[in-house]
């Protein structure tokens, strides 16, 4: 076969231009296709939507990587190192692994779901699925190339070339990271323009009713800020003082063992929670504040809410009436399951503020029972603040400095580590960040019931390291934008900023440093006598 | 580790290596008070067996080890300096290389981590890719490479630098009888050029080829020491090569030495080739044949920019004549050269600059029209080299 292109060096824009023509010819056989097998244009038959977002997916990330490679082709001794992890990555076929697994895994979400499943729910579901696998596989792509890098090159030898050269074991290390980093960047480019192009097409499909359309653009393909609800002006504090002098009397024992201090935090939780309760045939009012650009916006927020009752009606449903200003609603409610209410910005004072009240009575007396909005997001008002690309990439910058620790994490652990149990430390130190949460929270008794003291001790000892790491690492799982882009809740600048300052600064350049100072004392020679 | 103040280029006092077990218990002595000393523009041979220390001893010169006591500098620094790197080239005993980088990146990537400019980095890899014959493969991954092949351009990354003093770790191991004289001319060469070569090998021809001086460990200890004419001259018989003799001849000098110094001879035989000489001359044969290889072909001339020019010795003014006329090149230049040569080599950073000023002009494309003026430097060369030609009786 004859040379595609002469001369000593094939230039990149051969490969460009080669890749450019061939798709263009591609799209338009397809389209042709289309229109004759369909009468349909392509990119509006549920086939052609995908191959679109498929063809969003390679070519934005052909240019990320090709924007990544000139980045890399300055001239700075770490970019050398770098250029050459990210030629590692690609020749050794980790990275096409990587992006076939997500093109094929994104392509397949949406087409594998049950078409009589609300829209908004099959949207959402893709995301958390997209998301929640694209953070999985590049975690794990990043760990494995990280520890695989150094210690290949330490036990193959291939760093005697390199520190034999004009090359610090700190600037090495570092262009090590940089060429992982970049590569996750290129990657999450891809994947981005991957979720937003199948999220997009699948939003635009028909939803079961005209609201479910309606939902996917107003609840999830958009970017909403959530505001809590409080309690009017002294009413929690009054509750307190009131209880605090029956509790004294009534239960003296326990308020000298706890205190004065530890009496009022827990009437304080207690009257909380009552206010949060509604009795049957009760009213009690709820104010939400600072809503000013919702108002300003003049759309719709929403009223989102979850409740849990003391006893179960018989046939699951409440009736419950909301009443905003003058103006009362009834609404059927399902117990334990998320409920929005579309709330006229015209019920939003002046001042930003919403007042709602909530009735609970029922007509039918079977049905008489007590309902808690529980803390968190068991009841908040939901207003649009940005747009979902946005708040997409913004989630996934914050994907991109987590998967820069767990790089640094990596590189730490193989500068001292053989590389099989340096890729079983990272991994054991990414899965105990990622839990976190349901760590802390599964521990908090473990053993504690435990009949053997011999069990109870050693309990105790899995319980407070489990506890320490968990706690030292618990960052890593408060930052999950992934929760958020699925409710269609806004990830904010400053949620990116505070994981850049604890997660990109302080932690990866802790694990950096112990890396350097490790590295640079090890002995890369072996026992060859 | 403690560096020593010396003009020596490589100096080891005392150096010692024990590799300790997981307890920190010694486990083995590797190399057992070490004195050397490789003087500048000097080819060293460092000869033993097997686990006799040499490897040891050049991974403690390169910073891959530290020593357990004693003292070693390389340009009177530690070896693990980082600016002692950009002056050294080191050949590893086998050749460990990006098995998914191809010929061409590979030195590419090795360039720059010496900071080389895009340019010169290019024009570097060109010339090395043809000095070890990798041309026509460079663009297969390097892990698709016989060993031999594997060793040339290991070698070829050992002097992307041009280094001062290059550190070769069994340099012919799986090089084919081409590639073993490759090297060897190459060492020569290098040592012409004032270079400082450390070579480590068991292969005792290879060594005895090219050495100036060798030291021979056993057991991690210097045996012995000295040029290779000490060591090896054997003081009790002498060796007289002439041309065929008939025996009638052959009888008389039997008598003569008989007679006249009272010894017997020995032995008379007629000389052999070498088993070596015979093979590279049937390589040769073969390739001004044209027949077809896939693996490397015969090497190329010895990089420009290692100082092939060097060999064509300039007129004295001839060289200074090109200096001044290329005084703008070599201002741009001559503060590198300083830069990267070593302080106790003189002699040999004047004759790479004269090299460096001294190199052909590159043949130009296109012949010149008429009436259009030259380039400033080519008219000026011109001119000056017609009137060198003329002084040198030329017509």
């Amino acid at each position: 076969m004859r040379p595609f292109f002469r001369g000593k060096t094939r230039p990149a824009w051969a490969y460009w231009f080669a890749a450019a023509a061939y798709t263009f010819l591609l799209v338009l056989a397809a389209s042709a296709f289309s229109r004759a097998a369909w009468s349909q244009p392509l990119d509006q038959t549920a086939l052609g939507a995908s191959l679109f977002a498929l063809l969003k997916l390679a070519w934005i990330g052909a240019v990320a990587l090709a924007l990544v490679r000139r980045v890399l082709a300055i001239e700075w001794t770490p970019f050398a190192v770098a250029r050459t992890v990210l030629s590692e990555a690609f020749r050794y076929r980790v990275a096409w692994v990587f992006v076939a697994l997500m093109a094929l895994l994104l392509a397949a979400l949406p087409a594998g779901q049950d078409a009589t499943t609300p829209l908004r729910y099959r949207v959402q579901t893709f995301l958390s699925y997209g998301f929640g696998f694209t953070a999985l596989l590049l975690s794990l792509l990043t760990i494995f190339l990280a520890c695989a890098t150094l210690c290949g090159e330490v036990a193959d030898k291939r760093i005697f070339t390199v520190v034999c050269k004009p090359v610090g074991r700190g600037a090495y290390l570092i262009g090590k990271w940089l060429g992982i980093v970049l590569l996750n960047a290129a990657l999450l480019c891809a994947a981005g323009a991957g979720l937003y192009g199948f999220a997009n097409s699948l939003g635009t499909q028909q939803g079961i009713d005209e609201d479910d359309t309606q939902a996917v653009a107003e609840q999830v393909l958009t970017a909403r800020v959530a505001v809590a609800p409080r309690a009017p002006e002294g009413l929690i504090e009054r509750i307190v003082e009131d209880r605090l002098t029956a509790f004294k009397e009534q239960e003296r024992e326990k308020y000298e063992e706890w205190g004065e201090l530890r009496t009022r935090a827990e009437l304080r939780q207690r009257a909380d929670s009552q206010w949060r309760s509604v009795g049957p045939g009760e009213r009690q009012t709820y104010l939400f504040d600072g809503l000013q650009d919702a108002k300003a916006s003049g759309a719709d927020v929403q009223l989102r809410y979850r409740m849990r009752v003391s006893k179960a009606p018989p046939d699951g449903r409440m009736q419950l009436t909301f009443e905003l200003g003058k103006r009362s609603t009834p609404v059927q409610v399902r117990t334990g399951a998320w409920q929005v209410f579309t709330v006229a910005p015209a019920n939003i004072g002046d001042d930003g503020r919403l007042e709602l009240v909530v009735y609970n009575r029922h007509p039918d007396e079977t049905h008489e029972t007590t309902i808690l909005f529980p803390p968190g997001e068991g009841l908040e008002v939901l207003y649009r603040a940005g747009a979902f690309g946005p708040n997409l990439a913004r989630a996934l910058l914050i994907l991109w400095i987590k998967l820069a620790f767990l790089a640094m994490l990596g590189l730490l652990c193989a500068t001292f580590l053989g590389f099989h149990v340096a890729i079983l430390v990272s991994l054991i130190v990414f899965a105990t960040a990622a839990s976190s949460g349901f760590l802390l929270y599964a521990l908090k008794y473990f053993g504690e019931n435990e009949p053997s003291v011999a069990v109870k001790t050693l309990s105790g000892a899995v319980r407070g390291i489990g506890t320490a790491a968990a706690t030292l690492l618990q960052k890593f799982s408060d930052f999950a934008p992934g929760t958020d882009l699925v409710d269609g809740r806004l990830v904010p600048w400053s949620e990116v900023l505070a994981c850049a300052g604890w997660i990109g600064l302080l932690w990866t350049g802790a694990c950096g440093l112990a890396g350097w100072i490790v590295f640079a004392r090890r002995e890369l020679g072996r026992v060859q006598v | 580790m403690n560096a020593i103040a010396t003009d020596a280029v490589v100096e080891c006092r005392g150096l010692t290596k024990v590799y300790k077990d997981f307890w920190m218990r010694p486990r083995v002595t590797a190399l057992d008070g070490l004195d050397l000393d490789v003087r500048p523009r000097e080819v060293f041979g460092l000869l033993g067996p097997n686990g006799s220390g040499k490897s040891t001893t050049i991974k403690l010169l390169l910073g891959l080890l530290y020593p357990t006591r004693g003292a070693a500098s390389v340009f009177g620094r530690t070896p693990t300096d980082v600016a002692t790197k950009k002056r050294l080239g080191y050949l590893p005993e086998e050749t460990y290389l990006y098995r998914f980088l191809n010929a061409r990146e590979t030195l590419d990537y090795y360039g720059r981590l010496f900071k080389l400019p895009r340019a010169e980095r290019l024009r570097r890899t060109d010339m090395l890719l043809e000095m070890v014959g990798l041309e026509a493969v460079q663009r297969r991954p390097v892990g698709e490479y016989s060993k031999g092949m594997q060793r040339r351009i290991g070698l070829a990354q050992a002097l992307i630098n041009d280094p001062d003093l290059l550190i070769l770790d069994e340099p012919t191991t799986g090089l084919d009888p081409l590639g073993t004289r490759q090297i060897k001319d190459l060492i020569l060469h290098l040592r012409q050029r004032g270079k400082t070569v450390l070579l480590s090998s068991h292969l005792l021809a290879d060594v005895e080829d090219v050495c100036d001086r060798v030291t021979i460990l056993y057991g991690g200890k210097v045996r012995a020491a000295g040029t290779v004419g000490e060591l090896l001259t054997a003081s009790d018989a002498v060796t007289i090569e002439a041309d065929a003799l008939d025996d009638e001849t052959l009888a008389e000098v039997r008598r003569v030495i008989e007679s006249k110094a009272g010894r017997s001879v020995r032995s008379v035989s007629a000389p052999r080739k070498k088993l070596e000489t015979l093979f590279l001359d049937i390589v040769k044969q073969a390739q001004a044949e044209g027949v077809a290889t896939a693996g490397a072909q015969a090497g190329g001339e010895v990089a420009e920019f290692l100082g092939g020019a060097a060999h064509d010795q300039p007129s004295e003014g001839r060289a200074v004549i090109d200096a001044l006329v290329s005084k703008d090149e070599a201002a741009k230049k001559a503060p590198q050269a300083a830069a990267e040569t070593p302080a106790t080599a003189p002699s040999g950073a004047d004759r790479g600059l004269l090299d460096e000023l001294t190199k052909p002009a590159a043949p130009q494309k296109e012949p010149k029209r008429a009436g259009e003026a030259p380039p400033k430097d080519s008219v000026d060369r011109d001119v000056i080299d017609g009137l060198l030609d003329k002084k040198d009786g030329a017509p």
